[in-house]
């Protein structure tokens, strides 16, 4: 097979330029879900029967579903629903015009990222044994005291390590933005893919751009847990 | 002769655990080998059974001669075929039950019909003391029962000789007794067995031969009596003075 | 994008029997992946444990490249690279293959992947005792394998198993991008035949398509887990309960068949 290298080469730079929005897109996503997870995940294991219900069934239909199809859906409902408020408003921002899709991808992929990672904080923070509260209260801390000093800090180092895997799938996942013309990384490769139908080219390019990036992400978790987590014996 | 090992030879690394170990079994022996841990007592009863692969020595088994350093598959097979190994950990099959357990070794091991294994699996279990318990799994018995079905697992296969890796050192004190008596029980029936402990008691009564291992080597050897009452290397006094004191304190 | 159009539920309820009528597909692309992928996995955890180092190294370097690589981005290069590939050594074209085959190689190449890593955990987490003991009272290694080390592993790996089959079932879902009609294939179809209406019904309409199979999925490994578990997990704590649960399946059928027999 003859692949076009000069093309691949030049296609490489501009599929490149798009790590900007990809990245973009996962830190986002990862900042504004983080905090909403952990307040799911304490609902999950100390909320009444309502709270916890609500969010168990919200993390089941987010898991239990394509994130392409919450894509889908939320790219043709975000849309309509901002010019519905906007209107009623009483301005007249063009939604459809002025909106750039990036900000919808935004809400779909924190949407996502919430439900993952709820479920993550949440079996880190029961993997801290009982014995820790009883400690931190013991020696005078409040309960609330306890978990900020003692609890989240430990909990946080357990869920490092899934917290890797749910930003790596992420990452994987953004690919998909495309659908919502968002210009990440695919969305460049495949308009230049179409340009010449050198498609193997550039998917092979996107292909090799997520290789580096997946690999300095994974990178930088491992030398971040080997940071934080030097408290626990053999780590 | 039943069984003659010699000069076996075998490293970790750079640690030489084993150096020029040698032993001579006769027929209905119980040979116990003694000795602080990390002198090499329970690396030379797993070469034995091949569970690990020494750097050199020679076996005289059964009619077979075999290099310790390159036993072909044939030997190992034929060799664990006619030996049974006692754990430490127990190593009961967490899938099977306590029959299963006893009764796999028979069937698949060595072809013999369901009904014939579960007959001598029965009698093996009547005679630990285990056969009420014959359709329990062994996360549900306690560490004691778990070793009887592990030696009525290794008698059931009525091998030519048992070897023992501490048996009793995973065990509550409390459970330690109703193994040992297991174990006297084996060896007044006439069962050929290697085995390493610490039980000094067991080892006086029960031993009619008495290996003292240190540092890689066999240090001393001879009859119970003989490493009891008269031992004559100065590291077997320390090394007895020290667990008896500790033991009848 | 029509805006001024109502949220219509009932358009959900009425689409979901045409989108089923195409949930074959979608079903047949998930299951051949998985059996194909799990053989695939097999070779690979195989490959990965054993001591030939090239092949170890092979499978490393496979499973995480698959780990990296994007599920759209692999099953655009198979889509649209392997035809290329096939015709430039065997002057073949396969550009009119089924669309179906280049996603089923596309999920199968990464299930293989994902399935190895479970696999070769979950032979891990089987104590090694438990082989020395088996080839002491005399199994061969393949036997212990079979008899002693494979119904331990199967159990260990049945949750992480339901979870991969869940997030392969919902990866399948890609499909319809290049080209595939399967089930969200269908639903783009009548969005189509209506101009672009009714796109968050009928998305709608998939979604709880998957939902139900994924709950129901989830479910069935963990009856399964409980069926195969013998006593060896903590989960069981009294012998009665194990008890209960000693007969298999397939056992438990056909006397269950002839207890119905007996009394009609």
């Amino acid at each position: 097979m003859e692949l076009d290298y000069t093309f691949m080469i030049e296609t490489f730079y501009k599929v490149w330029g798009g790590i900007g929005t990809t990245l973009g897109l996962t830190a986002l996503s990862l900042l504004i879900a983080a905090p909403i997870a952990f307040y799911m995940a304490v609902l999950r294991i100390k909320g009444n029967l309502i709270g916890s219900g609500i969010t168990q069934a919200y993390i089941s239909f987010v898991r239990g579903t394509p994130i392409i199809l919450q894509i889908l859906l939320l790219y043709s409902l975000l849309p309509s629903f901002l010019n519905v408020v906007v209107k009623a408003l009483g301005s007249d921002f063009n939604v459809f015009d002025s909106v750039d899709p990036f900000w919808y991808a935004v809400v779909v992929f924190s949407l996502n990222t919430i439900a993952l990672l709820a479920e993550v904080f949440r079996s880190a923070l029961l993997s801290i044994p009982k014995g820790q509260l009883e400690a931190g209260v013991s020696i005078g801390l409040s309960e609330f005291q306890t978990y900020c000093k003692v609890i989240i800090p430990q909990a946080m180092v357990v869920a490092l390590p899934a917290v890797c895997n749910i930003t790596v799938n992420l990452i994987k996942g953004t690919s998909l933005a495309f659908l919502m013309t968002v210009k990440d990384v695919l969305a460049i490769g495949k308009i230049a893919a179409s340009y010449g139908y050198n498609y193997i080219e550039s998917y092979l390019d996107v292909f090799i751009v997520y290789l580096i990036v997946c690999t300095v992400i994974q990178l930088a978790y491992k030398f971040a847990e080997q940071h934080v987590g030097a408290f626990r014996a053999g780590a | 002769m039943l069984l003659s090992i010699k000069h076996v030879r075998k490293s970790f690394g750079d640690l030489e655990v084993l150096k020029d170990v040698h032993m001579d079994i006769e027929k209905g022996d119980v040979v116990v080998i003694l000795g602080p841990s990390g002198s090499g007592k329970t690396t030379f009863l797993r070469c034995l059974n091949f569970l690990e692969k020494a750097d050199a020595g020679e076996m005289d088994f059964a009619g077979m001669h075999i290099d310790l350093s390159h036993p072909s598959t044939k030997d190992i097979t034929a060799v664990r075929k006619k030996t049974a190994f006692v754990f430490q950990g127990y190593n009961l099959f967490a899938n099977k039950t306590v029959l299963e357990n006893v009764t796999l070794g028979l069937t698949t091991g060595r072809g013999m019909k369901k009904a014939d294994a579960e007959a001598i699996a029965r009698d093996a279990l009547q005679r630990v003391g285990m056969a009420e318990r014959m359709d329990y799994y062994p996360s549900k018995l306690s560490g004691g029962q778990q070793q009887r079905v592990g030696i009525a697992r290794a008698m059931a296969v009525k091998p030519d000789v048992i070897l023992f890796d501490e048996p009793t050192s995973a065990l509550d004190p409390e459970l330690v007794g109703e193994v040992l008596k297991v174990m006297r029980d084996l060896a007044k029936a006439g069962t050929t067995m290697i085995v390493v402990t610490h039980e000094m008691k067991f080892a006086r009564d029960v031993a009619t031969h008495v290996i003292f291992m240190d540092g890689g080597v066999i240090v001393e050897e001879g009859t119970s009596e003989d490493i009891f009452e008269h031992p004559k290397e100065e590291r077997t006094k320390k090394f007895l003075h020290r667990v008896l004191c500790h033991t009848y304190e | 994008m029509n805006s001024t159009r109502v949220f219509d539920p009932s358009m959900i309820v009425q689409v979901i029997p045409d989108l089923l009528s195409y949930l074959d597909v979608t079903l047949l692309v998930a299951v051949t992946s998985i059996l194909l992928g799990s053989l695939l996995g097999m070779i690979l955890a195989w490959a990965r444990t054993g001591h030939h180092r090239v092949l170890r190294w092979i499978a490393n370097g496979y499973i995480y490249i698959m780990r990296c690589t994007p599920s759209i981005v692999l099953l655009f290069i198979v889509f649209y690279g392997l035809p290329k590939l096939v015709e430039s050594m065997t002057d073949y074209d396969i550009n009119d293959t089924n669309r179906a085959v280049f996603a089923i190689i596309t999920f199968t190449l990464l299930f293989g992947a994902y399935i190895s890593e479970v696999f070769r955990a979950a032979y891990q987490a089987v104590p090694k005792g438990q082989y020395e003991a088996a080839v002491s009272i005399g199994l061969t290694p393949f036997q212990a394998f079979r008899q002693v080390m494979l119904p331990q592993a199967t159990v260990i790996a049945l949750p992480n198993f339901g979870n991969s089959v869940i997030n392969l079932l919902k990866e399948g879902a890609l499909a319809y991008t290049i080209g595939l009609i399967d089930m969200i294939g269908k639903g783009n179809l009548i969005i189509a035949q209506n101009f672009g209406a009714y796109g968050v019904e009928i998305y709608l309409a998939c979604m709880i398509v998957y939902w139900i199979m994924t709950t129901c999925i989830a479910k069935g490994f963990l009856r399964l887990e409980e069926h195969l578990d013998k006593g060896q997990s903590l989960r069981a704590k009294n012998p009665a309960q194990a008890k209960a649960r000693i007969l298999p399946v397939w056992k438990s059928v056909p006397a269950l068949m002839r207890r119905i027999q007996r009394q009609g």
